[in-house]
């Protein structure tokens, strides 16, 4: 793994066992997050997209059936063969941290704010509560939040304010890679821009590297300096923001860009046909071939290959063989 | 010239939220003096954050709830102060399409009872014609083959295809408008552009005037050609959907405009001018402009004297003392 | 979410019951006793239960305190069951009437034996012999002789005659005992105050045969050629168309499916009986007071405000109101008869918990964007709440209507053990009732006392297992244990 990559994913599988069978969520999927730089993997519900922070942060739930892949870190460990153990003590929160999707809703309606965020020090690093206190001031700070705070209850707060002392428990222990998973969905419009401010800032201050999960390209080119688009399970196209925006390769890719509504310029939006795949019975070979407009008999039947078109921009489609 | 369909005038829908019966009143003001104006075969988007007042807005217009003050006027009729089981025959005249298509079907129902229920409610036609308009609304919102459709339970069809139901429920009524609360937040993005352009091909179809919610100012555009943006309960801006975009002449519709990302890469370099903080309490509203506390450019008049909604352009009109300032 | 469609039609749930194995169970027992109480009124019809489950003539010919028939396979002792001969059986060759002297208009010898060979390995419980007498004026005089296998003969009572029926109640009567006291003075040489004619007349003739512990039973096969006891009654007529039938009883000490108690009662009666009586009376009381508690609960959280807050201080109040005091108290003062019992307990249950959870279920489903959608278009209160609101909550109802029977089917029973249940009905807490009275547990009577509380139990166990398996499946969140 190259000097300025903080994490290397390869191959991550995980797959869950269910009555009707196995969901393959995440189905081998591979990127790599250069330090201070942001990945955004972009899907539509059902993609597998939140099963990925868990297969990254392998938070695995009970009935896994599949967990294979490498997740790559600065100093060369590998996440996912760690013990649960080590993984607690040393990673979680330390080196990756995790804002999860409707996090609002995460916290605990009868501790103070202040001492949520203060937690993960007592927990893990054994502060004194003193000290976790000051850290957890410091935190709610950076996220614009006064000190008075601390000692507020979360019903005291609105959703935008609920949403930065989530941001501030994920940053209180400095990690340096956070997973966004939709961080502003169930936030009004200002308050959204308000927090993706934040989040800019912070990124350029502490030099934060992201993982921002969403359904939104929009939001998504709000952060992004990398977008990788997931599909089924897998990614189908990973390329620089740059890339992707102008010229977008993928099928899928085009048609979620044609189907965003853009503010600033008038154009005729199109729409996919068709839904998303099972998951339990995905279509074999390129999973969107039921729903491609340039579909061919290969793609029915071979899992596209990897395609270099340029150094950040790899695409994964017969089109391009 | 077309004929205003629903006219409200200083309409006010509060809630009353006081603990106990033996307290004074707490109100939420969700929807303070509000005038509002829908003509035939006209679609209005009513654009606002959560909490600004807009579904009220839409379901008291829907006499769903009694209005507080003010007058609500339906073709004529003055129609605010009805009691419910006097407005049966308004409740065929005006349709909702909700948000969620996971909870706004009967999960027991068939699609066929779900369809089959308004008329026999209404007692509108006989079994046969029944079925026929059943299969005919399914149909009309592309759910063929109809006969397959109309035997299946909700949790047997997609997002989309429930949201496509309801419409049809909404349609089969053969409703003079419709309100259409978040139709398709809900959705994945894929899909949502189809149940868009759908509604929008029905409204022009059947002649039915339209009131599109949505907090997505970016989608009001491919669906209305007026829009009217609510702020803390009141409608603080209307017109011309390309007008108000391309010159908002209140405040909060330029804060709007502004936090409201289009996919360009160079967005990740700046940060967007918002003002910061959150819309007021609907309790104790801020007086005067409510916005005024957010404001970049909020003077002491603002603060003290409650703007009027006047029209500065050609169907363009804000509520704001300085609104002129941006027309130019 | 699998299957959602079926937690929403009765079917689906019944099949998914089934294939959980508490379900199966449940569903099982619940069959059995459904044929039990099918059975009951044909068996044993309902007026012929009224009328005699009280009487104390019309079993007379029970043993009394017998244990049932089956405990002879399991122990291995061949425990004696009834031996009932009559003088008017003109078919059992084990009979025998004749005259035996000159019959003239004015007196008549007849005598009357009965050949009893008795195999068991264990001493009768009791004897009996019933006189049928016809005479006018002058009463018959009998004479009862008692030959055993060994040839021992005795007279073991004689006398005059006075009623058209008479009972000689062989293991009591005082001239009976003073004759056998005599028989075991001759025989073995020993001087005993009482002793007991069951034991000694079919004793082997040894010493201790007075002694139902120390003596050893006389086997009418332990001779070559098997022979039995012959009791022989001679009856002397001084009218010409006097008679004299005589019906000999050794009673037994087994009986029956499930004994007898002490009023020598057919316990299998009240057995088979109390099945579709707690049924009833469960089921009743559940079904009732479910469905009104669901009604009342819709109509509260549908209409909120003054409905809602007198419903529920309502419910409140009896819920904290003592409910088996006041019930104990009615039944102390006034004897209620089963349905009676049951219109208490409605009407003491009323407004009761069901109230507040059906409140609870009904204001969530209530805020559903579905209920505000048949609003909009016109459906009235009423058709909301049946077609709307009923077909979600009836799972949770029907759930409900089984968990609770056990309770009742309880209730029923503490309160007849109580003493406060019907008198007239035989139903299971009656007879562990009756049980406890008679010091049941210490007198090791154990089949009066544990044979209805098995059933009780069970019963109750199919209810529960049904409940809970309806649970499982009703409400998803449990579904992962």
């Amino acid at each position: 793994m190259s000097d300025k990559n903080v994490m290397s994913v390869e191959s991550l599988i995980l797959h869950y066992r269910t009555v009707r069978g196995a969901v393959r969520a995440v189905d081998g999927v591979s990127f790599a997050l250069p330090k201070g730089k942001t990945i955004a993997v972009v899907g539509e519900s059902g993609c597998g997209k939140t099963s990925l922070a868990s297969a990254i942060t392998a938070i695995l739930p009970v009935n896994v059936e599949r967990y294979e892949g490498s997740v790559f870190l600065e100093d060369g460990v590998d996440v996912t063969k760690m013990s649960e153990d080590e993984r607690r003590q040393k990673i979680r929160w330390n080196v990756i941290s995790t804002v999860f999707q409707g996090a609002m809703n995460a916290l605990n309606p009868v501790y103070e704010v202040g001492y949520q965020v203060a937690e993960p020090l007592i927990v893990h690093k054994k502060m004194k509560k003193e000290d976790a206190m000051d850290e957890a001031k410091n935190a709610l700070s950076l996220v614009g939040l006064p000190s008075d705070f601390l000692k507020r209850y979360p019903h005291q707060l609105s959703g935008g304010m609920k949403q930065r002392v989530m941001i501030a428990m994920a940053l209180v222990l400095r990690p340096k890679i956070v997973i966004l998973d939709e961080p502003t969905s169930a936030l009004d419009v200002i308050t959204q821009a308000n927090i993706m401010n934040l989040l800019k800032k912070l990124k350029w201050d502490l030099n934060l590297s992201y993982i921002f999960i969403t359904h939104d390209l929009a939001l998504a080119s709000e952060l992004a300096d990398i977008v990788a688009v997931m599909y089924a399970g897998r990614i189908v196209e990973r390329a620089s923001s740059e890339k992707f925006f102008t010229r977008p390769e993928h099928p899928y890719s085009q048609k979620l860009m044609q189907s965003v509504p853009t503010l600033r310029s008038k154009k005729e939006l199109e729409y996919i046909p068709g839904a998303p795949p099972d998951l339990i019975y995905p279509p074999p070979g390129c999973r969107f071939h039921p729903r491609c407009p340039y579909a061919m008999d290969v793609c029915k039947e071979k899992v596209p290959e990897l395609r270099e078109l340029n150094p950040d921009h790899v695409v994964y489609c017969w089109l391009h063989q | 010239m077309t004929q205003t369909l629903l006219k409200a005038e200083n309409l006010c829908t509060w809630f009353d939220v006081r603990r106990g019966i033996f307290s004074k009143p707490i109100y939420v003001k969700a929807v303070d003096n509000v005038n509002f104006e829908l003509k035939e075969e006209e679609a209005i988007s009513l654009v606002g954050e959560s909490g600004s007042g807009k579904t009220t807005l839409g379901k008291t217009l829907l006499r769903l709830y009694r209005p507080t003050s003010g007058r609500i006027i339906y073709n004529g009729t003055d129609i605010t102060n009805v009691p419910y089981n006097r407005l049966r025959w308004y409740r065929r005249e005006a349709q909702i399409i909700y948000q969620d298509p996971f909870s706004s079907i009967a999960p027991f129902f068939t699609i066929y009872k779900t369809l089959d229920e308004p008329l026999i409610i209404n007692k509108i036609g006989d079994s046969n014609e029944r079925s026929e308009m059943i299969y005919r609304a399914l149909e009309a919102v592309k759910l063929t083959p109809v006969e397959v459709f109309a035997s299946k339970y909700p949790h047997m069809l997609s997002g989309g295809q429930r949201q496509r139901v309801v419409i049809a429920r909404a349609l089969i009524m053969q409703p003079k408008y419709i309100v259409a609360d978040e139709p398709v937040t809900m959705l994945d993005a894929s899909v949502r552009v189809e149940i868009l352009y759908l509604l929008r091909e029905l409204q022009q179809k059947y002649k039915i005037s339209f009131i599109y919610i949505t907090h997505d100012l970016a989608t009001s555009r491919y669906f209305s050609e007026k829009v009217a943006i609510m702020y803390a309960g009141r409608i603080v801006e209307s017109g011309d959907v390309d007008d108000v975009i391309q010159k908002p002449l209140h405040p909060y519709t330029q804060a709007l405009l502004e936090g409201i990302p289009d996919p360009d890469p160079e967005n990740r370099k700046v940060l967007r001018k918002v003002p910061t903080g959150e819309p007021p309490s609907l309790i104790y509203p801020p007086p005067g402009c409510r916005f005024h506390p957010r404001c970049p450019y909020a003077m002491d008049v603002c603060k003290e004297k409650v703007p009027e909604l006047r029209e500065l352009k050609n169907g363009h009109a804000a509520a704001c003392h300085y609104a002129e300032v941006f027309l130019k | 979410m699998s299957r959602p469609s079926e937690t929403f039609s009765l079917k689906g749930v019944f099949g998914e019951v089934v294939k959980n194995p508490a379900g199966r169970a449940g569903v099982i027992l619940l069959v059995m006793y459904i044929v039990l109480s099918a059975i009951a009124p044909i068996v044993y019809p309902y007026n012929m239960v009224i009328e005699n489950w009280s009487s104390s003539t019309y079993w007379r010919e029970n043993p009394r305190l017998a244990q049932p028939i089956w405990v002879k396979y399991l122990s291995g002792i061949n425990l004696p069951e009834n031996i009932i001969l009559d003088s008017r059986d003109k078919t059992n060759p084990n009979v025998l009437k004749a005259s035996v002297s000159l019959e003239t208009v004015e007196y008549k010898e007849i005598l009357i034996k009965f050949k009893v060979f008795y195999d068991y390995d264990d001493f009768p419980s009791e004897i009996a012999l019933l006189f049928f007498n016809k005479f006018n004026q002058s009463n018959p005089y009998i004479k009862v002789f008692w030959t055993r296998p060994d040839g021992r003969e005795l007279m073991i009572y004689s006398g005059m005659q006075r009623f058209r029926e008479t009972t000689l109640y062989v293991s009591i009567d005082e001239s009976v005992r003073k004759a056998l006291t005599e028989f075991v003075a001759n025989t073995t040489q020993e001087l005993v105050d009482y002793p007991s004619p069951e034991v000694v007349l079919f004793a082997k003739a040894e010493p201790g045969m007075w002694n139902k512990d120390r003596a050893k039973i006389l086997k009418s096969s332990s001779f070559g050629k098997p022979q039995p006891h012959v009791v022989s009654v001679r009856v002397f007529l001084y009218e010409g168309d006097a008679d004299v039938d005589c019906r000999l009883i050794i009673y037994g000490k087994v009986y029956g499916l499930a004994g007898t108690d002490n009023r020598r009662r057919d316990l299998t009666m009240a057995l088979i009986w109390g099945a579709p009586i707690a049924l009833s009376f469960g089921l009743l009381s559940s079904l009732i007071l479910t469905l009104i508690q669901t009604f009342l609960g819709s109509v509260s959280a549908w209409y909120g405000g003054v409905i809602d807050n007198v419903i529920q201080r309502i419910t409140e109040v009896y819920m904290v109101v003592p409910f088996i005091s006041i019930l104990s108290a009615i039944a102390i003062f006034y004897r209620l008869t089963i349905w009676e019992l049951l219109l208490a307990v409605v009407i003491l249950s009323l407004f009761g918990s069901g109230i507040k959870s059906t409140k609870v279920l009904v204001l969530q489903i209530k805020e559903e964007a579905y209920i505000e959608g048949a609003i909009s278009y016109g459906a009235s209160d009423l058709r909301i709440l049946l077609l709307y609101i009923l077909p979600r909550i009836l799972p949770t109802l029907v759930t409900s209507i089984v968990s609770s029977v056990p309770g009742f089917v309880f209730l029923e029973a503490g309160l007849a053990v109580l003493g406060l249940g019907d008198p007239m009905l035989p139903t299971w807490g009656k007879v562990v009732s009756d049980a406890y009275s008679a010091g049941a547990a210490y007198k090791g009577l154990w089949w009066w006392a544990i044979l209805p509380s098995i059933l009780i139990i069970l019963l109750s166990a199919a209810f529960v297992l049904l409940g809970y398996a309806m649970d499982k499946i009703v409400n998803p969140k449990l579904r992962e244990l």
